[in-house]
């Protein structure tokens, strides 16, 4: 909790600090005044792990970038069914907050973030992306997600009529059982291990968290902890400009991962050694898993017309 | 207590002074909110689309949406849990703290922990997203 006239003293403060300590710290303006270029936007791709248990299972930021995909898989099948059902009525669904690639606190991504920042990462290919649509290409490759790549809908167009609250919401729960049905494969044991996850949060790094304010200190940026820089990130990134906004994330999202890679270096062993453990604890579940898992998502795919993409640093 | 959990309580209890000096109604909040906070319950998306969308307050003065109470309406005690704004542009975008763990109950609102946005400007719509199960109830203090 901040209070709205505390939380705008500190905000001038560590304004002030930066401008002075750090003239780049926006990564809007070199040092010799010309305008630094926009970084390469985040790409997708669609290479699947060789064990897909990896997907489910997270120990590394750069392994969490499957099961982001994964979530956003299961938002994109409600969406399409409930949007298929809509349109098989006449009517049309009420806007939505658009799907997005959400990482984790607990597993940060440092390549992807030290490349793309906190908050313009990959975007969730639209409905005109979907698998039966998407141009040719393999299985593994990367791909832009440039709006101009995207093939337009092969659909008609979505009737303008408002749905009665009983339609929209029989629709939505269509769509929900559908996600449901894929994500029973593997949301079991997902639930569990993000329960066993929770636990390497602070320990065995609390030592190492406990230097992160002086390495962003050192970068430029004077804050007590880790929330306390999200504060910061939060509040920046809101008042970029559009035109500035990927610079600006892009900086921050440099910064913090170059001061965060002494405290992944101490947790991902501790969550590697946890999720052998999890794999013997739980082999007959992960056997299961591992065969059902892929052909469960391609049948997905096939049937709601919605294509397994993950976001590439 | 450290020096900042001295800062947060003598804070909590200016909060409490303005309230009451302005008289301002506000909505029921957590047993740990100061009063000039207010308090609204969500529904979580997003697997299901159905994640309600609410208003940051223009009146009260708090800063940040904070997470004070989760309830994972399926089979787990937890879940994780991420803040999502609009911005001017209309775009969306996902609060730097990204998806945190919660089990459910009440969550403190000076635990910054539960902060899943912070430094929110007046009137910004939000929402909230739920990874391992849809549909959570949640309250967002703000």
């Amino acid at each position: 909790m901040t209070p709205k006239t505390l939380a705008r003293a500190a905000m001038a403060v560590a304004a002030a600090l930066l401008t002075g300590a750090c003239s780049t710290a926006a990564g809007s303006t070199t040092a010799g005044g010309t305008r630094a270029p926009a970084p390469a936007p985040a790409r997708l791709t669609y290479a699947l792990p060789a064990d897909p248990a990896r997907m489910v299972l997270p120990t590394t930021g750069a392994e969490s970038r499957w099961t982001q995909g994964l979530d956003a898989f299961g938002q994109q099948v409600a969406r399409s069914v409930a949007a298929d059902c809509a349109r098989e009525h006449g009517f049309a669904l009420p806007e939505q907050v658009p799907p997005a690639f959400i990482s984790y606190s607990n597993l940060p991504d440092l390549a992807f973030l030290g490349r793309h920042g906190f908050g313009h990462g990959a975007e969730v290919p639209g409905p005109g992306s979907a698998w039966s649509r998407q141009p040719a290409g393999s299985p593994g490759s990367v791909a832009s997600p440039s709006p101009a790549q995207t093939p337009a809908p092969l659909v008609s167009p979505a009737p303008t009529e408002s749905g009665s609250p009983a339609q929209i919401r029989d629709c939505q729960t269509r769509g929900s059982a559908a996600a449901g049905k894929v994500r029973g494969v593997y949301l079991p044991l997902q639930k569990r291990w993000f329960g066993e996850l929770a636990t390497t949060r602070d320990d065995p790094a609390a030592e190492a968290i406990g230097a992160l304010p002086r390495c962003l200190a050192k970068q430029g940026y004077r804050v007590r902890d880790e929330d306390a820089f999200f504060s910061l990130v939060d509040s920046r990134l809101m008042k970029a400009s559009s035109a500035d906004f990927a610079r600006v994330d892009t900086t921050l999202g440099s910064v913090y991962a170059t001061c965060m890679r002494p405290v992944e270096a101490v947790r991902e062993p501790a969550r590697r050694a946890l999720r052998e453990r999890f794999l013997a604890d739980n082999a007959q579940e992960i056997r299961a898993l591992r065969a059902a898992l892929v052909p469960a998502l391609r049948r997905a795919e096939k049937e709601y017309g919605v294509r397994l993409a993950f976001p590439a640093p | 207590m450290s020096k900042w959990s001295m800062n947060r309580a003598l804070v909590a209890g200016a909060l409490v002074f303005v309230s009451a000096a302005t008289g301002v109604a506000l909505a029921p909040v957590a047993s740990a909110a100061p009063q000039a906070c207010v308090t609204q319950s969500l529904t979580t998306g997003d697997y299901e689309s159905v994640g309600t969308i609410r208003y940051k307050s223009a009146t009260s003065s708090c800063n940040d949406l904070n997470l004070t109470y989760s309830y994972n309406t399926n089979s787990r005690n937890y879940d994780d849990y991420a803040g999502r704004l609009r911005r001017s542009d209309g775009t969306w975008f996902t609060c730097a703290k990204r998806y945190v763990v919660a089990y459910d109950g009440y969550h403190s609102v000076t635990d910054s922990t539960y902060a899943l946005c912070t430094v929110v400007s007046d009137n910004t719509p939000f929402t909230v997203a739920s990874l391992l199960d849809p549909s959570d109830n949640v309250a967002i203090t703000h």
